[in-house]
Order: structure tokens, then C-alpha cells, then sequence
């Protein structure tokens, strides 16, 4: 476990060492981030009462939210992975006395913890400049529902950009694959809008995914509108997400390896 | 005549280039095409809640759309590689092979890489605009229709201009990676009509930040509701913002400081 303690570590450290690139993602997603609540409060705005329950404070307090989760709960270990399958990096990796998967995983935690920190005066700012439109947690359950929601939210984009990232050991240039990945994230976790939001049939494409663990339901319950029996069959389904993704991960990982040739090494 | 055809023959070798991997051009294609269709879906959703947005119509809207895909991805087109391999020759020191060519700097790194992949998106787009044309969604006269050609290579000339401005930054900034996100990203504002972002948004992005003259002013010539002052404040702004461009450019390229020498 000692050296799983050493890449969080790791993972601080060249956060601190890459500040100034921190910095600059954190402005790229904050500016991609803020569109959208803009359109959206528009669209409620036009009309004299909420839409699907959503006042224009729950937009914007659900699309601070998901400025706060791009930044400490989404990782990209595909981005590691398909640089480190293509460029051969990956041989080194596999020689050292521990799994690939638990490097990136806990490499993260520690750059996110990172992010996380850096972007909190970004935050101040604007929980100062929109004060009037947040929605504070109506009671400490919300919290102790919250707490283990973004902890499997981690987890679960965490493999599941992994798995994507595995494609690199078939086709020459995974990060085109990551993107078209990015889109269907994007519409399907409530990056777009809150799923209550989608027309139907998105809505239910929606509801079957994994993707809403993510984003949406994080953000609902944030928002009060996920009782403790939702709760525990939502998580109950995100846990098996997690579990059933990490088989196909161990089982794309074991193939994969068969065929990575360690170009250049 | 001799950067044309320099032009000509950096484009032949990016084609060759690409085809290298013509499964990843492929992907890439389809990946934009999913782009695209996610841009329409969101539109889309938008307007199922309301008949206006910030007092523009569905049909409106998607002017606006269609007018930033065309100008952005003709933009991505032409000059995404190259950037993107300016940043990694500043930071390896490559770049001062680029120094020593006879040929203008900024030249080289503009145009020296065409991204074939978006080369489908400008055609996604138009099609919006034949589609609303077709279906009487908006009506186009023959002055609007040139207007619009018009500021069309004004908006190309504009963006090319703001994204090089960007991308100066590099020689400060060697280590960020993937700049090129900041010129997506910054454009991406001005997908949507300049009204939904309120207050002074519309002064601020045809003025200081001037990307609303990349999308609002086409667009709204286009639908009728532009004058030929619009166009006159365009042409006008084109020139202010082409010679900034070029005197911060030195001025950037100044502050080289080579990192293989």
C-alpha cells in the first residue's frame, strides 16, 4: 500500500511542479463549463414558471456542480494510457512492482486532490459573484449521501476512460475513439443539461447508462430531489456498474497486453 | 506567387501524411460527424422548453450555428496541426529551424499542416443553411446571401487572427499543452446568439473580445436584421485586428528563447 501512498504523492507533487498547465485546464473546462448555464437559464427564464421543476438557482447551482466535478472527480487515465501504449512507455511500466491500473488510479486521486485545491479560489469567486442563485443542501443527509455518490463517481470515470483508453492496443490512434467516447459522456451524464431535462427517449437511452453516476445523480441529490430509497438502488446499480466494467477491464487489459509490442523500447 | 505554391505543396504533404492512417482519418471524420449531430441534438433540446431564445427563433439559432461550424472548422481545417506543432517546436527548440527559413515565421506555422479530418464539417454545416433555406424556415436574398459570403471571409480572416493572437502566448508558456483548446473553447461563446450571455456581452465580444464579429454579424445579415454598417464595422475591425495581430506577433516572437540553443 506504501507505494500507492507514494504515487498520490506523486500525483501532488507534479500538479505543484505543472502549475501553470493546472491552471490553464482549470479556465478551459470553467469557460466550457459556463456556457451552458447561460442558454439554459434563458430557456427558464423565458417562461414564468420552472421547467421539469428546475428553477434558474438549481441550473445554476447543478452547473457549478458540475464545474466542481470536472475538476476533483473526472480523471483521464486514457490520455496516459494511449501515449504510453503508443510511444512503447508502457514496457517500463510493466516491470515495476505494481499494476498499471493502480499507478494512473492513485496518481489521480493525488493530481485531483491537487486540481481541487487550486480551483477553490476560482470557486470563491464565483459562489461570490452568483450568491443569489445557489441552492444550499437542505439537510446533512444530503451530505452523507453526496460523500459516497462522488467517491463511486471517481471510481466509475475512472474506469470507464480507462477501458477506452485500452483500444490503443488495436488502433493506431485512440485519442479519436476517446473523443466520439467524450460526446456520448457528454449528452448521456447531464454535462448538457440534468436528465430530467432530455426528451424522453434520451432520457431513458440515459437512464440505462452508467454515465449519470457521474454528473446527474451526484447533482440530484445535491439538489434534494433523491430520497434514501433512491439512493440506495441507485448506488446499488452504480456499484454494479463498477464492478461489471472492472471485469471488462481486466479482461480488454489481459488481451490487450498479448498484443502491445513495446514500440521503440 | 511563392507562398502559394509553398501552400499548395505543404498541403500535398499533410494529404500524404494523413493517409497515412486512414483509419484514424476515418474515426476522426466519424468522431466529427457525432460532434456535429451532438451540436444539433443540443439545439434540439433546447428549443423543445421554449419557442425563443433570448428573443431568437429555432430557425435563427441555428444560423447562428451553422455560421460558427462553417468559420471554426474552415479554421481547424487549415491551421489546427500547424499550431499544434508550433507549440511542441517551441517547446523542443525545433522551432528555430523555422528561424532560419526564408520565408515569413508566421507563414509557416499557419499553413504548413491542413487537419483533413475536418474537412467534412463545413458541408455538415452549409447544410443547415440549405435546409432552412429549403424549407422557407428563413427567407435569403441574393444581397444577403453575398453579404453573408462576404463576411464569411471576413469572420475566416478575424478568427485565423484571434487564434494566432493566442497562440503567441506560447513562446511564454512552452510547457501548457494542447493551447489550442483556449481558441475552441473562447469561440465556442459565440455559437449561440450574443443575447443569452445578457448585460454587456454583446459590447464586450464585438469589441474587446471580438469573437461575436466571427458569428453574430454574419448571421444576422443573413437573417435580415443586419445593416451594411455591420459590414462596414466588420471590414474596419478586420484591419485593426490584422495589424494587432502582426505587431504582437513580434513583439511575441522576441521573447524566443530557444530551448535547444
Amino acid at each position: 500500500m506504501r507505494k500507492y501512498l507514494v504515487l498520490i504523492r506523486l500525483g501532488v507533487l507534479d500538479s505543484i511542479a505543472w502549475r501553470g498547465n493546472m491552471i490553464y485546464w482549470i479556465i478551459i473546462d470553467i469557460l466550457g463549463v459556463a456556457i451552458v448555464p447561460f442558454l439554459w437559464i434563458a430557456v427558464v427564464g423565458a417562461g414564468e414558471k420552472p421547467i421539469e421543476g428546475f428553477s434558474i438557482a438549481d441550473i445554476v447551482t447543478y452547473f457549478i456542480g458540475i464545474g466542481l466535478i470536472w475538476q476533483g472527480v473526472v480523471t483521464y487515465p486514457f490520455w496516459y494510457l494511449i501515449r504510453d501504449i503508443r510511444d512503447g512507455l508502457l514496457s517500463n511500466d510493466l516491470v515495476r512492482p505494481y499494476s498499471y491500473f493502480g499507478k494512473l488510479f492513485f496518481y489521480n486521486i493525488g493530481s485531483r486532490m491537487m486540481r481541487l485545491a487550486i480551483s477553490m479560489p476560482f470557486l470563491v469567486v464565483i459562489l461570490i459573484l452568483l450568491r443569489r442563485f445557489i441552492v444550499l443542501p437542505s439537510s446533512w443527509g444530503v451530505i452523507l449521501m453526496l460523500i459516497p455518490a462522488l467517491i463511486v463517481a471517481f471510481f466509475l470515470i475512472f474506469i470507464m476512460h480507462f477501458i477506452v483508453g485500452t483500444i490503443a492496443f488495436w488502433f493506431e490512434e485512440g485519442f479519436s475513439v476517446s473523443s466520439m467516447f467524450m460526446f456520448a459522456f457528454g449528452l448521456f451524464s447531464g454535462d448538457f443539461a440534468p436528465l430530467a431535462l432530455l426528451p424522453q427517449w434520451l432520457n431513458t437511452i440515459a437512464n440505462v447508462l452508467p454515465f449519470q453516476y457521474v454528473l446527474n445523480f451526484p447533482l440530484q441529490i445535491y439538489l434534494g430531489n433523491v430520497d434514501p430509497v433512491m439512493f440506495t438502488t441507485h448506488m446499488m446499480r452504480a456499484l454494479i456498474w463498477c464492478a461489471g466494467l472492472y471485469i471488462v477491464y481486466r479482461i480488454l487489459w489481459a488481451r490487450g497486453i498479448r498484443q502491445f509490442t513495446g514500440v521503440g523500447r | 506567387m511563392r507562398y502559394i505554391r509553398l501552400a499548395l505543396l505543404f498541403w500535398r504533404q499533410s494529404l500524404v501524411r494523413e493517409m497515412e492512417f486512414p483509419k484514424n482519418f476515418w474515426v476522426m471524420i466519424l468522431t466529427n460527424g457525432v460532434h456535429f449531430a451532438t451540436q444539433l441534438l443540443f439545439v434540439e433540446i433546447l428549443f423543445s422548453h421554449t419557442t425563443s431564445l433570448a428573443g431568437w427563433s429555432k430557425p435563427s439559432a441555428l444560423v447562428f450555428l451553422a455560421t460558427w461550424g462553417i468559420v471554426t472548422s474552415i479554421l481547424l481545417l487549415l491551421c489546427e496541426k500547424g499550431f499544434e506543432d508550433f507549440g511542441s517546436d517551441v517547446h523542443s527548440g525545433q522551432f528555430d529551424v523555422h528561424l532560419l527559413r526564408p520565408i515569413d515565421t508566421q507563414f509557416i506555422i499557419s499553413i504548413r499542416r491542413l487537419t483533413l479530418s475536418h474537412i467534412g464539417e463545413p458541408i455538415f454545416y452549409l447544410s443547415i443553411l440549405g435546409i432552412l433555406v429549403a424549407k422557407g424556415m428563413i427567407s435569403v436574398s441574393l444581397v444577403s446571401m453575398f453579404g453573408y459570403i462576404a463576411l464569411l471571409v471576413l469572420a475566416i480572416i478575424i478568427g485565423y487572427h484571434i487564434w494566432i493572437a493566442f497562440t503567441s502566448a506560447i513562446f511564454w508558456t512552452p510547457y501548457i499543452d494542447h493551447f489550442n483548446f483556449l481558441f475552441t473553447t473562447v469561440t465556442s461563446i459565440a455559437r449561440y446568439p450574443l443575447e443569452v450571455y445578457g448585460g454587456a456581452a454583446r459590447l464586450v465580444f464585438l469589441t474587446v473580445m471580438p469573437i461575436g464579429l466571427m458569428v453574430a454579424i454574419p448571421s444576422e445579415f443573413l437573417l435580415g436584421v443586419g445593416t451594411w454598417q455591420g459590414i462596414v464595422y466588420a471590414l474596419f475591425m478586420t484591419c485593426i485586428i490584422a495589424m494587432f495581430t502582426r505587431v504582437w506577433w513580434k513583439f511575441a516572437l522576441r521573447h524566443y528563447a530557444s530551448a535547444s540553443s
